[in-house]
This record gives C-alpha cells, sequence and structure tokens, in this order.
C-alpha cells in the first residue's frame, strides 16, 4: 500500500498529461484549420475586390461572322483591375439574356486572334459567342468570372 | 493529484494562449489583406465616380480629299478632353464602328493619337485621328474605353450638302447589372 501510493500519482500524472496534450493538440489543429480558413476567405474577398472588368463594345455594333451556324458574335474584354484574370471556359460562364451558353460555342482569344488562357491587367481579351440571335433585337450578355464577379451589357444585334 | 491538476491546467492554458496567438495572427493577415483591397476598390470607385469626358469641339476638325483611286474621303480629328480625373493615355482600348482598333498607331487601322500621350491631365484634351473614311453620309461610331474602365461613346455623320459633321456623344462607366 506504501508503494501503491507514488505509483498510482505517476500512472494519474501520466494520463493527466496525455488527457491535457489531447485536448491541447486538438485544439492546435482546429485553431490551424481555423486560420486557414480565415487566411483563404481573406484572400478570396481581396481578390474579388480587385478584380474588375469591362464589356467595351459598341452595343450598336457588335462584330458578327455570319459565315458559321449559328452565327459568331464578338465581345471584348478589357480587365480594368488589379488581378489577372482566368480567361477560360472553365473560369469564365457567359449568359445571353439569362440563358447560358455551353462551353463549346465559346472561344476565348487575344486580339490577334490566338487562343489564351488568362486577361493581363489592362489587356482587352476577345470571346467569340456562337449563338442564335434575331437581327435588331436587344439581349443582355453577362460575363461571370470564376470568382463571381460580373458585368452586363444590353446590345442589338446586328 | 494537486501536481497532476496543476501540470494539466498549464498545458491547457499554455495551448489557449497559443490558439489565441495563431487565432490572431490569422485575423490580422486576412484584415490587412482585404482592407488593403477595399481602399483600391474604393479608389477604383471614386476614380470612375470622378471621370468624366467630352469632345472638346474647339480643337476637333474634318478635312476631306481623294485617294490615287479617286474616292473622295474625309478625315475627322477628335479633341477629347477630360474634365474630372487625371487618365492614362496607354491603357486606353477602342473599337471603330465594333471593331476593336489599336489607338497608339494611325496606319494600321485609320484609327490613332496625333502623338504619343503618357497622362490627360484634368481641362487638357488629346486628338484622335480616324482617318480615310469614305465621303458619305453613313454613320460611324468610336467608342473609346479609359483605364478605369468608362468609357465615351462618339456618333458622327458627314452632311454632303452641309459639309459639315455631326456629331453626338454619350458616356458611362461600367457597373454591375443583376
Amino acid at each position: 500500500m506504501a508503494a501503491g501510493g507514488p505509483a498510482s500519482e505517476l500512472i494519474m500524472f501520466i494520463v493527466a498529461i496525455l488527457v491535457a496534450g489531447s485536448v491541447a493538440g486538438a485544439l492546435a489543429y482546429v485553431t490551424n484549420d481555423i486560420a486557414h480558413g480565415i487566411n483563404d476567405r481573406g484572400a478570396m474577398l481581396a481578390d474579388r475586390l480587385r478584380t474588375d472588368f469591362a464589356i467595351i463594345n459598341d452595343p450598336n455594333h457588335i462584330p458578327v461572322d455570319t459565315g458559321t451556324s449559328p452565327p459568331t458574335y464578338t465581345f471584348y474584354i478589357k480587365n480594368v483591375g488589379k488581378e489577372i484574370i482566368p480567361f477560360t471556359s472553365d473560369a469564365v460562364q457567359v449568359f445571353i439574356d439569362g440563358n447560358l451558353v455551353p462551353a463549346s460555342q465559346l472561344s476565348f482569344e487575344d486580339t490577334g486572334g490566338n487562343t489564351i488562357t488568362s486577361l493581363q491587367p489592362y489587356q482587352v481579351g476577345v470571346i467569340k459567342v456562337q449563338y442564335d440571335l434575331t437581327s435588331g433585337h436587344t439581349y443582355t450578355i453577362t460575363v461571370v468570372l470564376e470568382n463571381g464577379v460580373k458585368r452586363s451589357l444590353v446590345f442589338t444585334a446586328p | 493529484m494537486g501536481f497532476s491538476v496543476s501540470a494539466s491546467a498549464a498545458i491547457i492554458f499554455i495551448s489557449f494562449l497559443m490558439v489565441a496567438g495563431t487565432l490572431y495572427t490569422a485575423w490580422d493577415n486576412a484584415y490587412a489583406n482585404v482592407q488593403a483591397a477595399q481602399e483600391y476598390w474604393y479608389e477604383m470607385r471614386l476614380s470612375q465616380l470622378n471621370t468624366l469626358s467630352s469632345l472638346d469641339a474647339e480643337n476637333s476638325s474634318v478635312s476631306t480629299g481623294t485617294d490615287s483611286g479617286g474616292n473622295q474621303y474625309y478625315n475627322l480629328t477628335l479633341a477629347i478632353q477630360s474634365n474630372g480625373v487625371t487618365l492614362y493615355v496607354p491603357h486606353w482600348s477602342g473599337t471603330y464602328d465594333g471593331k476593336l482598333v489599336t489607338l497608339n498607331n494611325v496606319d494600321d487601322d485609320n484609327v490613332g493619337f496625333l502623338s504619343d500621350y503618357g497622362y490627360l491631365l484634368p481641362g487638357n484634351s488629346i486628338q484622335l485621328n480616324v482617318t480615310y473614311i469614305p465621303l458619305n453620309e453613313n454613320e460611324h461610331s468610336i467608342k473609346i474605353t479609359f483605364d478605369n474602365g468608362c468609357w465615351l461613346l462618339i456618333n458622327w455623320y458627314y452632311n454632303t450638302t452641309e459639309k459639315v459633321v455631326y456629331v453626338n456623344t454619350s458616356r458611362g462607366c461600367p457597373m454591375e447589372v443583376s
């Protein structure tokens, strides 16, 4: 009994340290996760605030190529923000009057006609949209980026 | 028993301190990042709200000519004036009759600045040449988009009877429509 006292004290001490260590470890894990989340959310919000673009077409003169079926309309996108804009069919969605234009009917190019994947600040990119529109009718094109920033242009189909 | 309690309490207390330190550092980083981005956003919106551009009619001009094939044309010089914030001209973009044009070179697409411009200060104007426009009464348009996304749209046609150019301008800035 005299020897059991210190041994049980030691066992209790070890158990207490293990329990406290486990709690501290779990706290550290959860805290790290939350800290990463805060950083990610902050970076995402900052990215959204620094992203801006404009559809710079003349709404009464949209270039159209009637040699394709359906016709191909050309829209010019200017990056007026501070961030590089991902410029692919995976990252950018195009709606015409609320209807999503399938990625297969979109192409993303620079002003020289070469396929590009991103838009540098102040660069102008071209989105070519193959879509059936009625000449003389007014439509709204909405371009949505991967971070949710969107711009719309009301235009008359040529 | 007492030592076990105080040791484990110390571990928990230290871990709480570390939690607070980690969370504060993360919050501080995120806050600084968002704050900087927010300042940029405010600057951009203020720039757009204070962008005011117009056509300076006094410094605009028109001239006519005949090319080697005998076709008559007219050249138009449009003076674009800033009545608002300072604008950085090399970052401007333009469309002429709907098609994208390079503004720094007149030879490739008949549209270009009169010289190499840098900043356009408030009250000043810059001159943009549009050349070899067929001499008829067809309407033409140029849309200039500035570095902050605001634009100036200029429509005109040549009145062959009165031999003058009638110009109409409109302007705006990109705003989200939802």
